[in-house]
C-alpha cells in the first residue's frame, strides 16, 4: 500500500530527533511530500542539509510495517493525529508562522471554531494572580469561551481549574508527549481536562519534556486562540514569549493590571504601559470576541434546571420574575417560612440569587 | 409604758425584722421617732395622730418616744404607720398587744383611719415567714398579694378602727389562710399572633427568638409591623413556673407596681420604655434604688423600639445585665442587687428617614453619612449579643392576599414550650438553660452538624463572609431551629435556615 501525504507527515514526526522545521524543509524540497517513500539518499541529504543524522533514521524506519506500529499505537492510546492537510485541522493555526505540521489530541471534546481564550502567566503566581485566573476562566465559561493554557503550575493550572469549575471547555498545550503527566501533580487535572476538553501536542509520544519544547509550545497556545491573558508575569517570563507570539499572530493581548512592587507584576504593568489591553473585567474581552463570533451567556435559568430541585426552582421562579421581598415569595408559593428560608440561602450560595437590604431578592446578573 | 410592734423593712429585695418600740412618759407633748427613719416615716406621726383621733381615740399628751429596732439600719416606706399606732395605742393602754406577739404588722394610714396599700409585702412577707412569723396584719388592698405566700395567716384591715375592735374582741376580723394554688393556665393578656396577617418570616424568626431566648433585631421601614409583632412576642414564650412568677412579683412589689387586689403576676413582662429614657430609667437607681426597666423585664421581654434614637449610654448598660442576669446599682444608701434576665428586642429603622432600601413610594433621601452615623449607634458589643437579624419590608395590602388564617399564638407556643423542655433537658448538669448562653467550647459540644451541613457551612464562611462571631451565632441559632424540629444534630436545611437571620445586607458594621 502507498501512504497518503498525511501518513507521511504523521509518520516524519515520529522519527526520532526531528523538529517541526525538518519536516518543513523535506516538504519543501519534495513538490509531493509522498515522494520522500522513494526518494534516494541524497535528495533527502539535499532537502535537510548534509551531516544530519536524522537522514540514516528515515531511511532505516521507511517501512511499511512502522506505519502501521504508529497508528496502532496512537489508536490503542486514544490519541487523534491530525495533519495539516486535514480538514479538521485548526485554521486559526494554519495562519500562523511555523505551523506544526501534525497535532496530536486527546480528549472528549475537540472543537477549535468555538471562541477561546488563552491565559498564560507564571508558574510562581501570588494569591492575587490564582484568584484572577481562576475567576476570569470561570466567567469566561460561563460565555462559552474555551479556556487554553500549557497546564505548567501557577497561573496554567488556575486558568484550567477556573473553566472546569465554570464547566466549560479547557485545552492544555503540553510540551511532551502526550503519553505522560507533566508536571506529575497535574495528573488528577489532566484526567479531568480530558473530559471536558483536550490536551494537545506537537510531539508524538514518548518525547520528553525539553527546555526548548515550552516557548514552541507557546506559538501553539497563542496560534489557537482569539485573544491572549496575561494574568501575572515577571519582566523576563515564558508568558511574554507567548505575547510576543500572539503579537506576530495578531491576536489580541490583555494584561491584567497588579501591584507596581509586585515582581510578579511587573512584566503584565509593562505590557499596559506598552499598549496592550487592560483586563479589568470579564466584558473587556467579551466586548472584543463580539466582532467575530455571536456571544451568549450559558442561559442561567437552563443550569438552574439542571441543578436545583423542585421547590428551589418554584422559589427561583418568583424571584426571576421580579426582585421580590420574602413575604411576598411565602405568599406566592405557600411554602413555609422556615423551609423558606433555607431554600433561599441554598440558592445564594449556589449563586442564583442575591439579597438586596430590606430582605429582597433578585437573581444574580 | 411601753410597748412593742413587729414589722419590718426593704433594702432593695432585702428584709429586715424590726420592732417599733413605743414608749409614753411624763414631759411636755412631743413625739420623736429614732433610728434612721426617713421622712415618710417621721412625716408619719402627724397621720398617726390625726388617724388615732378621727378613729374616736384619744392621742396621749404626754412625751412619746418611737424607736425602730435594730437602729443602724436606715429605714424607709410608709408600711411603718399602722405599727406605730398600735404601738401608742398599746403603750396608753387603750388597747391590748399581747395577741401581737408574733404578728407582723404593715400599713399605712390615711388621715380618717382608713388603712392603705403598701409596697413590698409579697418579699417582705416571703422573708418573714421564713424566720417563723407565721400571722401578719396586713391592708385589705394587699390581701391578694399576701395569700401568695403558703401557710401564712392573713388579718386584712379596712381601717386602724376594725383592729381595734378586733383586737379588744369586739368585732373578730375573718382571718385568710391555706395553701396558695398556682393556676399555670390564667388567662394570658396579649394580642394574639392569630390577628397579624402577612410577616410570617418575623414571626418565624420570633418563634426561633421565643425559643432558644435568643436576643432578635428587627430593621425595617416604618409600618412594617415590627411593633405589632414585638407586642404580640409574650403569647408565645412559655407560661410561668411559680417560682419565676414570684420572683417577678417580688420585684414589682418592691417597684410598687403591682396593682391593688393583684396578686401573682401571670403574665410574662413586656416592657418598652421610650427612648428618652435615662440611663438610671434603665438600669434601676435612685436614692434609695429602686428596680429599672432591665429588672422589670426579668424572665420577660425588653423591647426597645427605635434602638438608634435610645442613647449610648443607656444602650450601653444593658450590656453588663444582659452578659450577668443581674443588675448590681451602688449609692451611698448601700449597695442593691436585683435581677435582670430578660431578651432583649429592638426594633430599628435601616435609616433616619426610614426607606432605605424600600422600593417604590417612598425614596430614601439620607446620605450615607447619615446613615453609617445612625447604624454606628449601636455599637460592637451590644451587637454582639444580638443573635437573630430580621428585616422587614412594608408590604402592600393588595399584595397580601389573605390566604387563609394565620397560626394562632397558642398553637406557636405549644412549639416553642417543646423546644425549650429539650433545651432544658440537655443543659440539665451545667450552668445553661439556652442555646443563646452557649459560648465557646459548648457551642462546639452540643452544635454538632451533619456532613452535609458541615459542606453548607464551608460554603457559606466562603461565599457569605462570615466572621468568626457570626459563625457562631449562626451555630446557636441552628441549635435552636434543630430543636424546634426535634433533631439531635443540626441538618443541612437547619443551618440553611440559620443563615438567613445574620444580617447582610451590609447594614450593620
Amino acid at each position: 500500500m502507498r501512504p497518503g501525504r498525511k501518513d507521511i507527515v504523521v509518520w516524519l514526526s515520529h522519527i526520532e530527533g526531528i523538529s517541526n522545521r525538518n519536516i518543513e524543509r523535506l516538504i519543501n524540497y519534495f513538490c509531493n511530500i509522498e515522494e520522500i517513500w522513494y526518494a534516494g539518499k541524497k535528495h533527502i541529504i539535499k532537502a535537510l542539509g548534509h551531516r544530519n543524522t536524522i537522514v540514516d533514521k528515515i531511511i532505516k524506519n521507511r517501512n511499511q510495517q512502522s506505519i502501521v506500529e504508529i497508528f496502532k499505537n496512537l489508536n490503542s492510546n486514544n490519541i487523534l493525529p491530525l495533519t495539516i492537510y486535514d480538514p479538521l485541522y485548526p485554521h486559526k493555526l494554519k495562519n500562523i508562522y511555523d505551523p506544526p505540521y501534525v497535532i496530536y489530541i486527546k480528549g472528549s471534546k475537540i472543537d477549535f471554531d468555538v471562541p477561546l481564550i488563552s491565559i498564560v502567566g507564571t508558574r510562581r503566581a501570588t494569591p492575587y494572580g490564582r484568584w484572577a485566573a481562576r475567576q476570569f476562566a470561570k466567567e469566561l465559561a460561563k460565555w462559552n469561551v474555551g479556556i487554553i493554557s500549557g497546564l505548567a503550575l501557577g497561573i496554567d493550572t488556575c486558568s484550567h481549574i477556573g473553566a472546569l469549575e465554570g464547566n466549560g471547555y479547557t485545552i492544555g498545550v503540553l510540551g511532551c508527549g502526550l503519553d505522560q503527566y507533566y508536571p506529575a501533580s497535574n495528573r488528577s487535572l489532566t484526567d479531568k481536562i480530558f473530559e471536558n476538553g483536550c490536551i494537545i501536542s506537537e510531539y508524538r509520544s514518548g518525547t520528553p519534556p525539553l527546555k526548548h519544547h515550552f516557548p514552541a509550545r507557546n506559538r501553539i497556545v497563542s496560534g489557537l486562540s482569539d485573544g491572549v491573558v496575561v494574568i501575572e508575569a515577571p519582566e523576563r517570563s515564558g508568558a511574554l514569549i507567548t505575547v510576543d507570539f500572539a503579537l506576530d499572530q495578531g491576536k489580541d493581548v490583555y494584561a491584567l493590571p497588579g501591584n507596581i512592587n509586585n515582581m510578579q507584576s511587573k512584566g503584565t504593568n509593562k505590557l499596559i504601559r506598552d499598549g496592550a489591553r487592560i483586563l479589568l473585567e470579564v466584558d473587556d474581552i467579551i466586548e472584543n470576541l463580539k466582532y467575530k463570533y455571536p456571544m451568549c451567556k450559558i442561559d442561567m435559568e437552563q443550569s438552574a434546571r439542571d441543578d436545583l430541585s423542585e421547590s428551589e426552582m418554584q422559589v427561583f421562579n418568583v424571584i426571576k420574575r421580579n426582585p421580590v421581598n420574602i413575604d411576598l415569595i411565602i405568599n406566592e408559593t405557600g411554602i413555609k417560612a422556615a423551609e423558606l428560608n433555607s431554600i433561599l440561602t441554598i440558592l445564594e450560595i449556589k449563586g442564583y440569587i442575591n439579597q438586596m437590604p430590606g430582605k429582597i431578592f433578585t437573581v444574580v446578573k | 409604758m411601753l410597748s412593742k410592734v413587729k414589722t419590718c423593712c426593704l433594702t432593695g429585695l432585702i428584709v429586715t425584722m424590726i420592732e417599733v418600740e413605743v414608749d409614753i412618759s411624763k414631759g411636755l407633748p412631743n413625739v420623736n421617732v429614732v433610728g434612721l427613719p426617713d421622712m415618710a416615716i417621721k412625716e408619719s406621726k402627724d397621720r398617726v395622730r390625726a388617724a388615732i383621733q378621727n378613729s374616736g381615740f384619744d392621742f396621749p399628751l404626754k412625751r412619746i418616744t418611737i424607736n425602730l429596732s435594730p437602729a443602724h439600719i436606715k429605714k424607709e416606706g410608709s408600711h411603718f404607720d399602722l405599727p406605730i399606732a398600735l404601738g401608742i395605742l398599746g403603750a396608753s393602754v387603750q388597747i391590748p398587744l399581747e395577741e401581737l406577739e408574733d404578728t407582723l404588722v404593715l400599713g399605712e394610714l390615711s388621715l380618717d383611719g382608713k388603712t392603705n396599700k403598701v409596697d413590698g409585702v409579697l418579699p417582705m412577707l416571703l422573708e418573714t415567714y421564713n424566720k417563723g412569723i407565721k400571722k401578719v396584719i396586713v391592708p385589705y388592698e394587699n390581701l391578694e398579694e399576701a395569700k401568695i405566700v403558703d401557710g401564712i395567716e392573713i388579718i386584712p384591715v379596712h381601717t386602724l378602727n376594725d383592729i381595734m375592735l378586733h383586737l379588744m374582741g369586739e368585732k373578730r376580723l375573718d382571718t385568710h389562710t391555706g395553701p396558695f394554688k398556682y393556676n399555670r393556665n390564667e388567662k394570658i393578656n396579649s394580642e394574639d399572633f392569630k390577628d397579624l396577617h402577612g410577616q410570617e418570616n418575623l414571626k418565624r424568626a420570633l418563634e426561633i427568638a421565643a425559643s432558644g431566648n435568643h436576643n432578635l433585631l428587627t430593621i425595617g421601614p416604618p409600618g412594617s409591623g415590627k411593633t405589632m409583632a414585638a407586642r404580640r412576642l409574650p403569647s408565645i414564650l412559655p407560661r410561668l413556673t411559680f417560682q419565676e412568677a414570684l420572683e417577678i412579683t417580688k420585684i414589682y412589689s418592691v417597684a410598687g407596681l403591682l396593682n391593688a387586689h393583684e396578686g401573682l403576676i401571670y403574665n410574662r413582662p413586656f416592657r418598652s420604655p421610650h427612648h428618652t429614657s435615662s440611663t438610671v430609667a434603665i438600669t434601676g437607681g435612685g436614692r434609695i434604688p429602686k428596680p429599672g426597666e432591665v429588672s422589670l423585664s426579668h424572665y420577660g421581654v425588653l423591647f426597645l423600639d427605635e434602638l438608634p434614637e435610645f442613647s449610648k449610654a443607656s444602650l450601653e448598660v444593658l450590656r453588663q445585665p444582659m452578659e450577668d442576669k443581674v443588675i448590681h446599682i451602688s449609692r451611698i444608701n448601700g449597695s442593691y442587687t436585683y435581677p435582670a434576665d430578660f431578651m432583649l428586642l429592638a426594633a430599628m429603622n435601616p435609616c433616619p428617614c426610614g426607606y432605605y432600601g424600600t422600593d417604590g413610594g417612598q425614596q430614601c433621601n439620607c446620605t450615607a453619612g447619615q446613615i453609617n452615623r445612625y447604624i454606628g449607634k449601636i455599637s460592637g458589643p451590644l451587637m454582639d449579643r444580638i443573635d437573630i437579624i430580621v428585616e422587614t419590608s412594608a408590604v402592600k395590602y393588595k399584595d397580601l392576599a389573605d390566604n387563609g388564617r394565620s397560626e394562632s399564638s397558642e398553637e406557636i407556643r405549644k412549639r416553642v414550650e417543646k423546644a425549650r423542655e429539650i433545651q432544658l433537658g440537655r443543659y440539665r448538669k451545667t450552668k445553661y438553660l439556652f442555646n443563646s448562653q452557649l459560648n465557646g467550647a459548648a457551642i462546639n459540644k452540643y452544635c454538632s452538624l451533619n456532613s452535609s451541613a458541615q459542606q453548607l457551612m464551608n460554603l457559606a464562611f466562603h461565599r457569605m463572609n462570615l466572621s468568626a462571631r457570626g459563625y457562631n451565632r449562626v451555630l446557636k441559632v441552628a441549635r435552636t431551629i434543630a430543636d424546634l424540629d426535634g433533631q439531635d444534630v443540626i441538618c443541612e436545611k437547619h443551618l440553611a435556615e440559620a443563615l438567613q437571620y445574620r444580617n447582610l445586607s451590609g447594614l450593620i458594621p
